[in-house]
């Protein structure tokens, strides 16, 4: 009787929708769904589904965290474990720790996978209508009624009440979750993946730590006294000079007592005031621009080391710009073509042939100071600037007449000679008005690559000049392209071997220090019966590999 | 009774609202009471026969014609007698000869005196116009014979000369045919077959029942089955069946079952790719669809299940499918694709 009033109350709902609008026809139908839903006990079942979706959630969470964890393990399986001292709570803690991070790592996977499927697995309301008909033998009568939820005819209402009886005489509890034991077997799987992931022995490391072992060298120590004594008769003024020299004695003094390489290394970067002097010394060389300019700042740096730096520079600027000075000179002074042979007869000489080679050297020399005065920025009232002007124009006048016979090569160099003096005085202003910024960016390159190459005598790796990086990719590049004609055999090595404890192969003993090798060296030939002569030629023999290293780094 | 008036419906047409004042829940009560008393009384003069009883009802109520083969003496011819009897409607018997001319179907227009002395054309109704026709040994009668059949099978009318005669509502086409004599017979046309909402097999009956066949039949031959449902109850019980609802997926189910059948098409079965010559018709759906919300009803369910299109598409498919020789070679009856094509159509329904 009830149903039957359930029913007829139904009807009357819908008889009644013809009388709203359209909007509250609608909203009206939409309440009808809701009600036949909660009637036929579709919520209900809603909500089992939803318990079942957490415990498959929850089984596909405890799964991906299982294997996270197998794989967090496998890596830390993987990496070797350095446990010194072996301490047994230290061991312990190292353990805990790393338990404690297998715990996080696996929650962390846990929480997403079980959203990611708590959501994922959600079924719309046909689809779980068409498991709960399946599940139930409903012969898709909770399909139909859903589908007729809003319907309003007689044979609608009379499904839903069809449907709500047999629902009523079912248990919402019967609800049975789907294909579950697939999610059991990959939790299963992912505990067995864990599990043997465990059974992975750890590569643990219970010997102390091997450090590489440093003790001055004899080269090394050389080398140290040679700057100190660099230092001492340099131009430097007191107190900076003994300062320098003190600071340089008192890292020799703590590199004798050192045993640990870290430790030396720390010493040698902490002496030179910076810990990485590649970035100082290019900041340095920017910053000066010139050779001159850079000497003046290293020589001014707050770092006794870099300041020492900056005075050798100086002095081999100066020794350069001799050579320089030298070369130019040359240029300008005739040769003397009148040789003899061995009985003192006079050999005839192509005269044609000198003079047109002085005609052509006269006038290169004439075009090339033009040039470098035009470059040099030099003004032009200056008396040297009006000198070489004027060196310039003579040069070109004798070619011209040399050329066109209106003297012969003797005047030519009688004139020459008379201006030998005149050249001497000149020849030392030449410098400058050559090409300055050429000549300063090389002088300045020098600079860098001297300061560079002292690096490998302490057993440091040489910082490259940002330039040369550049150079390098840039040779990569075509390396890379020019790969068959690659040659890979050849090479005399980076140059930071010697002196350094970089390890090289030894016959008898396998892997040992380069600089103990040469130091033994020594011992035996300064300690065995060499004469002084054979002594000499063997510390030649060591010079020559000395400087031809440095040569090598040079190039 | 004498008083009784039986008003009778065509399809399509409304009840009126006085008329038609039960609740729903009472409608469904009598339609169940009613197919309850036809099985009661048909069984009383066949014997088993519960699955083809059972059909016939379900093409009855769905308004569909239905074609019965069977071996002689199982009891096809009686089945439709009783039927005829239980259903309190006119009928009318037609014994299918080679010889019988379309006009000793239809009916024909005759020259007879009125009263005056005058002749007139009459139209003389054959026997097709009854409300239940027994078309037996429906095959032996020639094709132009069984041409004359398909416009009243369909749509329930005969046109003779200019005129159209309706046929009253409800209108059913009960034929029977042996499958074993061939001899003197004549395949029904592929159109006419296909206005048959059902072919029913008639089998032979199990031991237990031809013992109670041999016993009833040793007291009496007489049909004692009674009319317990008339032809306007049997139109309302057609209405109410309609409104049974059917789910979208079932409906597609059932629409992909029938395209299923069809060879030509890239989405049919596998089994039909293979075996099937040609598929079945697009009434072949129709059929499915209205039959089975009647047997929901039957079996007290408002809505169609895909259990119901499945048990239907034998009876529905089976004379509207050709076979082709590879099933022949493989000894695979109609039934059988039938069966491979539902298990395929369902493996795509999952």
């Amino acid at each position: 009787m009830e149903k039957e009033k359930n029913v007829s109350t139904y009807n009357q709902s819908v008889s009644d929708d013809s009388a709203l609008s359209r909007r509250d026809r609608k909203k009206a139908r939409k309440r009808r769904i809701k009600e036949s839903k909660r009637q036929t006990g579709f919520y209900a079942f809603r909500t089992k589904d939803a318990i079942i979706r957490a415990i498959k959630a929850i089984l596909v969470g405890i799964a991906v965290a299982l294997l996270v964890g197998g794989i967090y393990t496998i890596i830390t399986k993987v990496i070797p474990l350095t446990l010194y001292p072996l301490h047994p709570l230290v061991i312990a803690l190292v353990f805990i720790s790393m338990f404690l991070v297998l715990g996080i790592v696996m929650a962390i996977a846990f929480v997403p996978a079980f959203a990611i499927s708590f959501f994922g697995l959600r079924r719309g309301d046909k689809s779980f209508a068409k498991t709960i008909d399946e599940q139930f033998y409903l012969k898709e009568s909770m399909q139909t009624m859903l589908e007729h939820a809003g319907d309003n005819s007689e044979m609608a209402s009379l499904q839903r009440e069809g449907v709500k009886e047999k629902v009523n005489g079912l248990r919402h509890r019967m609800l049975k979750p789907k294909k579950l034991y697939i999610y059991i077997i990959s939790v299963l799987l992912s505990a067995l993946f864990i599990w043997i992931t465990f059974c992975i022995p750890y590569r643990i490391i219970k010997e102390e730590p091997v450090t590489a072992t440093f003790k001055l060298t004899d080269m090394q120590e050389k080398k140290l006294k040679q700057i100190e004594a660099s230092v001492m008769s340099s131009d430097m003024k007191s107190p900076a000079k003994e300062e320098v020299a003190e600071e340089i004695a008192a890292l020799t003094n703590a590199l004798k007592v050192t045993t640990d390489f870290d430790t030396a290394k720390s010493l040698v970067e902490l002496s030179v005031g910076n810990g990485s002097l590649e970035g100082h010394i290019d900041m340095l060389t920017k910053k000066a621009g010139t050779a001159y300019a850079l000497h003046d700042i290293l020589v001014e740096d707050d770092t006794a080391f870099v300041r020492e730096i900056g005075r050798l520079l100086t002095k081999l600027d100066s020794e350069r710009f001799k050579e320089k000075r030298e070369i130019i000179r040359q240029s300008f002074v005739h040769k003397d073509f009148s040789k003899q042979d061995e009985e003192g007869v006079e050999i005839e000489i192509d005269m044609e042939k000198v003079t047109s080679d002085t005609v052509k050297l006269l006038r290169d020399n004439a075009s090339e100071l033009k040039r470098a005065l035009e470059l040099s920025g030099i003004d032009s009232a200056d008396s040297l600037y009006m000198a070489l002007l004027k060196v310039t124009i003579d040069m070109e006048a004798l070619a011209s007449e040399l050329e066109d016979g209106s003297i012969n090569y003797h005047n030519a160099v009688g004139r020459d000679e008379g201006k030998g003096e005149l050249i001497n005085v000149i020849s030392n202003g030449i410098y400058f008005a050559l090409d300055k910024q050429n000549i300063s960016y090389s002088v300045g390159f020098g600079a860098s690559d001297e300061i560079r190459e002292m690096f490998p005598e302490f057993g440091l790796k040489a910082p490259q000049r940002e330039d040369n990086k550049n150079e390098k990719k840039e040779n990569d590049k075509e390396d890379e392209e020019n790969d068959e004609e690659k040659d890979t055999d050849g090479g005399a090595g980076d140059g930071d071997v010697f002196g350094s404890n970089d390890l090289i192969y030894d016959k008898e003993h396998g892997q040992i220090k380069y600089g103990e090798v040469i130091d033994k060296y020594h011992q035996i030939m300064n300690s065995s019966s060499y004469t002084e002569e054979q002594k000499k030629i063997m510390q030649e023999y060591f010079d020559i590999l000395y400087r031809g290293l440095e040569d090598e780094k040079g190039e | 009774m004498e008083n009784e008036i039986i008003k009778v419906y065509f399809v399509g047409d409304q009840i009126p609202a006085e008329e038609n004042n039960n609740t729903p829940r009472e409608r469904v009560k009598m339609f169940s009471q009613k197919v309850k008393a036809i099985k009661d009384e048909l069984k009383k003069d066949v014997v088993g026969q519960g699955e083809i009883i059972d059909n016939v009802i379900v093409a009855i109520v769905a308004g569909g014609n239905v074609l019965l083969e069977g071996v002689p003496g199982v009891g096809k011819t009686r089945l439709v007698r009783s039927l005829g009897r239980v259903l309190s409607l006119p009928f009318s018997r037609i014994q299918f000869t080679p010889d019988l001319m379309p006009s000793d179907v239809t009916g024909a227009n005759v020259v007879e005196k009125d009263e005056n002395g005058r002749l007139n054309t009459k139209f003389r109704k054959g026997p097709i116009f009854a409300n239940l026709v027994l078309a037996d040994e429906i095959n032996r009668a020639t094709p132009k014979t069984q041409s004359a059949m398909l416009e009243v099978m369909q749509e329930h009318k005969v046109t003779v000369g200019n005129e159209v005669h309706k046929i009253a509502e409800p209108f059913f086409v009960l034929a029977t045919e042996n499958p074993i004599e061939q001899d003197g017979t004549y395949p029904l046309p592929e159109a006419q077959m296909d206005r048959f909402v059902f072919k029913l097999i008639v089998n032979f009956p199990s031991d237990a029942d031809l013992v109670d066949i041999v016993k009833m039949t040793q007291k009496t031959l007489d049909e004692t089955a009674s009319a317990v449902i008339t032809g306007e109850e049997i139109l309302e019980m057609r209405r109410l069946a309609s409104d049974v609802l059917v789910a979208d997926e079932v409906l597609r189910y059932a629409i992909k079952l029938v395209s299923g059948t069809h060879p030509e098409l890239k989405t049919c079965a596998p089994s039909t790719k293979k075996y099937v010559k040609y598929g079945a018709s697009p009434r072949a759906a129709q059929a499915l669809v209205t039959c089975a919300k009647v047997k929901a009803l039957m079996e007290g369910r408002y809505n169609v299940s895909y259990d119901d299109i499945n048990e239907l598409a034998y009876p529905v498919l089976r004379h509207r499918i050709k076979v082709n020789f590879t099933a022949v070679n493989d000894k695979l009856g109609v039934d059988d694709v039938i069966e491979m094509i539902i298990k395929e159509t369902k493996k795509v329904k999952k």
